[in-house]
């Protein structure tokens, strides 16, 4: 399903797991000085943050998605979890949000190891059903905590308004985490892991009678996910101060984590990168510039179909197609580990 | 040679009312190749789907170096030294060939890394003769490549026990003859070598020993010859039904 | 009494759950998709029967014969353009191409009609039926009579035409249709027409029930749909019939026993357990019992 694009014959050195990881973090710095050189650029500093916490998200998406092969549709239940375990954490412990950050990742790690365990025995599509159901049951879950527990966390529909929080930090500590999300990937879609999760994803049977361990393999991948998801999640309430299970745990978040990677190409590394900054910056501009809030959802539905028809490995599968150097440094190369 | 290193005992497969494997003993020397045929619906495939950890056993034991291995997953199987191809080959189609066999060596018995992974790839594909295909891909393989790979993806895992579910099926005499080849040399190399084949002078000309299974149970074990003159596997193979 | 109601009332629902379902039943049979563009269709079915009703006040039950018939051809289309080019690729492939034309559906009835929620309102729409001590909302009873003639007409179909019985074949074994002589592209392409037919049709019911926007309710019955065929066991239609009526009595329960807003939680729970403990749903644990 991901088809691996052949090799370019490029030199060692441009594709090699070392020019990436500079380049990402590279990429990291000068996102992370946007503050600093333009500190009166909100509107770029808001822009920037929005493009960091998808890709972040879509990154995480992508290890399982992309790699492994298995579509989740439910992935905003982790986001949501990170998000309300940092939330309810600081109103109530006054705990510094982004100190609870590995927390929240290992909170929704948990939750996708309880969720996983029996959900990824499923194959291909039944899977991808049994996620809508987990991220939807997971909202209502969200709406009815507290009615539940007869506790006051979540505040159910009425959202949970958080005390301020600086926003330069934040940003901050999202392009840490994307750089951390982007070295992640790198090296598991590099190493013996990612090996093993496109072997699953090529043929699960086959991959476990050569001794992969395909059921262990599937959890850990969903776990790592799971976690940058919910950190992406403590980012938001850092930044936003605002949770609600409609936006937090919304269907919408999950069907853009399946669009952006898909956009910007399945399984590759960078996919991700180019399909937030798309979804993001692209949804900005065409709704400020069309005011019809269901443009981009049609502009998207479309680009889906075409991606699936014509051009399975999406925006880089396009560059690496121009033959530019630049096409040819972003793809996805045929290393070995 | 020295003694079994694999031995069942008692084997059962129940699938609702159908039993496809009925109480069937199994000795397999070191260093053998060990045929397994017979007559289709015999019970052949679902032996050695029970002896690769695909299916549970209904009851009996598997035991490999007098480890219990019946009911372990077949990644573990595989990473005690049991490996089983697929009938029906299953490459992984958009990866290359090198890819494909690096799979096996990393996830294998040996679970090599690295430099050592690498080698142990170039020294399966030399032995399968597809080292000149190592950067294709595996969807555009011929069907006889494919079926090389598939033996050198499970040979990259270090097996001790090889299991081939019909690998010379559907090649054409050279490649038949090729595959027979390659199958004495991995015996030479001292992998001990299970096969199920309907290419009868493929498995004739190879096996060590050989049993007959007929509707589940085994009805005959000896050297081809032995099989060969034996009046159960004469019957079962021509049958009642075809002299009625 | 007021299990006679809970049943009843399940009942009731049930139909329109049914409705909503046969199609998904059906493209899953010929094609081993499931038809994740199906909440589309029914939403763009409901708003079809709008425009209708708006412009002719035709009943909205008289509507599904003409939103039927026009959506077999856009399903055909979807079938002969999109769902065929990706057939011989991994189903999560047809999935996430159907996803795709669900979004393209839902963003373009969006576009035409706006985000306002909608409701279709004939003159009988507060009018009930009593049964003894019994009140029934003659919409409802209306739906849930629809959901059954078309099972009824369903299962003649298949059972009793040469197409059914293709349609019913191919869902068991794509080479013997070959070998046989049966056209399985043209078989699969009217299956999927009829699929989206039901949907278009479903749309039509659910504006006596609901009041919609190019998103809601339908998001949540979509899910609701596949619940029920991985609970009938994905092909049958009768099981989808079946299945339904457990969803709904399943929800009724919940909600007369525990909290009303958990009625939605049932389905997603039960859809997430069935998968993982029953892969083959009902009817599969119906044969294994022997029953059926």
């Amino acid at each position: 399903m991901t088809a691996q694009p052949p090799r370019l014959g490029l030199p060692r050195w441009l594709t090699s797991i070392w020019t990436q990881a500079a380049l990402i973090v590279a990429i990291g710095i000068v996102i992370a000085l946007i503050p600093v050189v333009q500190p009166r650029a909100l509107n770029l500093q808001r822009l920037a943050f929005f493009v960091l916490w998808y890709a972040i998200m879509a990154t995480g998406w992508n290890i399982i998605g992309g790699y492994a092969g298995q579509i989740s549709f439910g992935h905003s239940a982790f986001l949501g979890m990170g998000a309300y375990v940092s939330g309810v954490l600081w109103y109530t412990t006054k705990i510094d949000p982004l100190l609870t950050l590995p927390v929240a990742g290992l909170a929704a790690a948990a939750y996708s190891f309880l969720v996983g365990v029996p959900t990824l025995r499923l194959r291909g599509p039944y899977f991808a059903i049994a996620t809508i159901g987990v991220g939807e049951a997971s909202r209502l879950f969200a709406v009815n905590f507290d009615d539940i527990f007869g506790v006051t966390l979540t505040k159910g529909v009425t959202g949970l308004s958080l005390p301020n929080y600086d926003a330069e930090t934040v940003h901050y500590a999202t392009a840490a985490v994307f750089v951390l999300a982007m070295l992640t990937t790198l090296w598991i879609r590099r190493g013996v892991f990612g090996t093993g999760l496109f072997a699953i994803n090529m043929d699960r049977d086959a991959a476990e009678t050569v001794g992969v361990p395909t059921a262990r393999l599937q959890v850990l991948a969903l776990a790592v996910s799971a976690f940058f998801c919910a950190m992406a999640g403590t980012l938001y309430a850092a930044r936003q101060q605002f949770l609600d299970p409609a936006s937090m745990f919304g269907f919408d978040k999950s069907i853009a984590l399946v669009l952006i990677p898909l956009v910007g190409g399945l399984g590759t590394v960078w996919g991700p990168v180019f399909g937030a900054l798309l979804y993001s910056a692209g949804l900005d501009q065409i709704q400020s510039a069309s005011r019809n809030p269901y443009l981009p959802s049609l502009i998207y539905g479309v680009l889906l179909v075409v991606i699936v028809l014509f051009e399975p490995l999406g925006i880089v599968g396009l560059l690496g197609r121009l033959r530019a150097p630049l096409g040819r440094l972003l793809r996805p190369s045929e290393g070995a580990p | 040679m020295s003694g079994p290193i694999l031995v069942g005992r008692g084997l059962i497969k129940r699938f609702g009312g159908l039993v496809a494997v009925n109480g069937v003993d199994i000795d397999v020397d070191e260093g053998q190749i060990y045929g397994l045929i017979g007559p289709n619906g015999a019970g052949k495939t679902t032996l050695f789907r029970l002896l690769s950890g695909v299916y549970a056993p209904t009851a009996g034991t598997f035991e490999l170096r007098g480890r219990k291995i019946a009911g372990l997953s077949p990644h573990a199987v595989c990473r005690l030294g049991l490996v089983t191809t697929h009938q029906i080959v299953r490459p992984f189609a958009d990866m290359t060939v090198h890819r494909n066999v690096l799979v096996g060596a990393l996830f294998g018995r040996l679970g090599l890394r690295g430099a050592a992974a690498e080698a142990e790839v170039d020294r399966v594909l030399e032995l399968t003769q597809l080292s000149a295909h190592r950067a294709t891909f595996a969807r555009s393989l011929t069907l006889a490549r494919r079926k090389r790979l598939e033996v050198a993806r499970a040979l990259a895992t270090a097996p001790d026990v090889l299991l081939l579910d019909e690998v010379a099926a559907g090649l054409n005499p050279t490649e038949g003859a090729q595959m027979v080849d390659l199958i004495r040399k991995i015996r030479d190399s001292g992998i001990t070598i299970v096969m199920v084949e309907h290419v009868m002078k493929a498995i004739m000309s190879l096996s060590d020993r050989i049993m007959v299974m007929d509707l589940g149970r085994k009805i005959a074990l000896g050297t081809a010859d032995e099989v060969a003159r034996d009046p159960a596997v004469v019957k079962a193979y021509l049958g009642e039904r075809a002299i009625a | 009494m007021r299990l006679v109601e809970a049943l009843i009332s399940a009942l009731m629902v049930a139909g329109l759950y049914a409705t909503m379902s046969y199609g998904l039943a059906l493209i899953y049979g010929v094609r081993k998709v499931i038809n994740i563009a199906n909440a589309g269709t029914m939403t763009l079915g409901a708003f079809v029967t709008l425009l209708i009703w708006q412009a002719t006040g035709l009943d909205p039950l008289l509507c599904v014969f003409i939103v039927g018939p026009l959506f077999f051809f856009v399903g055909a289309l979807i079938e002969v353009f999109l769902v065929r080019r990706v057939a011989a690729q991994a189903p999560i492939i047809s999935l996430l191409l159907l996803f795709g034309v669900l979004l393209v559906i839902q963003a373009a009835t969006s576009l035409v009609f706006g985000g306002d929620v909608r409701s279709v309102r004939p003159a009988y729409i507060e009018s009930v039926v009593k049964l003894g001590d019994i009140t029934l909302a003659y919409n409802r009873l209306a739906v849930f009579f629809s959901g059954l003639v078309i099972l009824v007409g369903l299962e003649l179909f298949l059972r009793n035409t040469f197409l059914g019985r293709a349609i019913r074949a191919l869902a068991q074994d794509v080479e013997a249709c070959q070998l046989a002589g049966i056209d399985t592209k043209r078989v699969s392409m009217i299956a999927f027409g009829i699929g989206t037919a039901l949907s278009g049709a479903a749309g039509c019911l659910l504006t006596l029930v609901f009041a919609f926007d190019p998103t809601n309710p339908f998001g949540v019955l979509q899910l609701k749909s596949f619940t029920i065929i991985v609970l009938g066991g994905l092909e049958s239609v009768v099981g989808v019939a079946f299945a339904s009526f457990v969803l709904a009595l399943a929800e009724n329960v919940t909600v007369t026993l525990w909290k009303a807003q958990l009625e939605n939680l049932v389905s997603f729970v039960l859809l997430v357990v069935v998968l993982v403990v029953m892969p083959g749903g009902l009817a599969a644990l119906l044969r294994r019992r022997g029953v059926a």
